[in-house]
């Protein structure tokens, strides 16, 4: 009996410590993930020019389309899953002035994203994932080169030092898309800004 | 026995141990980041608040009065005739805007037979004066507001009294003003 207690103990300690085993195996990779910028910002237009308050179609609503939308270029390891977190205002404020808690000094806003993982050739807004959004946040998972129709392959070796990534790198494409209600606004420039953070899972 | 029973136990601990030590390996791999790249991109709008409604009023009616006998054509000229038509349109101060209407209109006689046949000139100013006016034809040129918002339009042009016989006649001039 005491064997039996003693060998089932041995097994829980065990399973417990590699439970919380972080062995930092990959602390000797390098493996790095880019997110490069599109140019300029997500700007809302009417005609190419400014947006009319009380205006537009709909509930005075403008949009950027995805065939218009800005894009980021997520540059990593074509074998890897990137996670994008996104953190989207709700408004954008008359000169960015964020105490405003008037509807006439702040511009609802509703962001869409979606992503391209076809490879650097291949992305397009047409061949993009629209991204489940929650309010104008969003967390998604995505390979940064698609796997057609197959399983994930086994993990990789660690990078050793003779591992060159720019051999099995890829480009992903980022969307961000959306709409405003230009209602009974005052006028002037109204910016906010969206937060992008993305890692390798 | 004893011994036996001990040694089969740490033998699964180790191989156990070593399993999950590689799922943790694993895991580790993908996780790992050695810089988590954090952006902003700046979204924005421009606002120009919407442009008043365009209100035209009539300050001045077509005055026929006081014609000579007889007289079977009458020529306004918009520019310098007392008889013209006066409009004040009223809008977005500095808003370019253009105007078109319909050049000729048949007014008839209410109380009976008869029609007058009007064929319309327009002129328009930024200020109130007549003189000074710019004629323009169905379609005007891209016109402004002055900073008050205001534009005058004076409304001339050729009657024709050929068939009208006495009465009272009544008619309207169309004119389209809208922003561009």
């Amino acid at each position: 009996m005491w064997q039996k207690t003693l060998l089932t103990l041995f097994l829980l300690v065990a399973a417990e410590q590699l439970y919380c085993q972080e062995i930092e195996f990959g602390g000797y990779g390098s493996y790095t993930i880019e997110l490069n910028l599109g140019a300029g910002d997500m700007e809302f237009f009417h005609n190419g020019g400014p947006v009319i308050s009380n205006s537009g179609n709909g509930a005075y609503q403008y949009t950027v389309d995805i065939s218009e939308a800005y894009e980021l270029d997520i540059v990593g390891v074509k074998y890897l899953d990137a996670v994008v977190q996104i953190e989207g205002p709700d408004y954008l404020y008359l000169d960015g002035d964020t105490n405003c808690a008037s509807d006439t000094c702040r511009i609802p806003l509703t962001l869409q994203a979606a992503y391209s993982n076809s490879g650097l050739l291949n992305n397009s807004p047409g061949n993009s994932t629209q991204i489940a959004m929650n309010g104008n946040d969003a967390t998604v998972r995505f390979p940064i080169l698609a796997r057609q129709f197959t399983p994930p392959g086994p993990p990789p070796p660690p990078p050793t030092e003779a591992f060159d990534q720019s051999l099995v790198e890829e480009t992903a494409v980022l969307y961000l898309y959306g709409s405003i209600e230009a209602g009974n606004l005052d006028a002037g420039s109204y910016f906010n800004y969206i937060t992008i953070t993305i890692s390798y899972e | 026995m004893f011994v036996f029973k001990n040694a089969i136990g740490l033998s699964l601990q180790c191989i156990l141990a070593i399993s999950l030590v590689v799922v943790c390996n694993v895991t580790n791999v993908f996780s790992q980041n050695n810089e988590i790249p954090t952006v902003t991109v700046s979204v924005s709008a421009v606002i120009e608040e919407s442009a008043p409604e365009i209100e035209v009023i009539t300050v001045q009616t077509f005055n026929l009065r006081e014609l000579e006998p007889g007289q079977q054509i009458v020529d306004i000229d918009p520019i310098s005739s007392f008889r013209t038509g006066k409009l004040l349109a009223s809008g977005q101060p500095g808003a370019s805007f253009r105007i078109s209407y319909l050049p000729t209109r048949e007014l008839v006689n209410i109380e009976g037979t008869g029609m007058i046949f009007f064929e319309y000139q327009v002129t328009g100013n930024q200020i109130d004066e007549q003189d000074a006016s710019e004629p323009f034809d169905t379609e005007s040129p891209v016109l402004e507001f002055n900073t008050d918002g205001q534009y005058y339009i004076w409304v001339g042009g050729r009657v024709n009294l050929e068939n009208a016989t006495p009465g009272t006649y009544q008619g309207e001039f169309t004119l389209e003003i809208e922003y561009i």
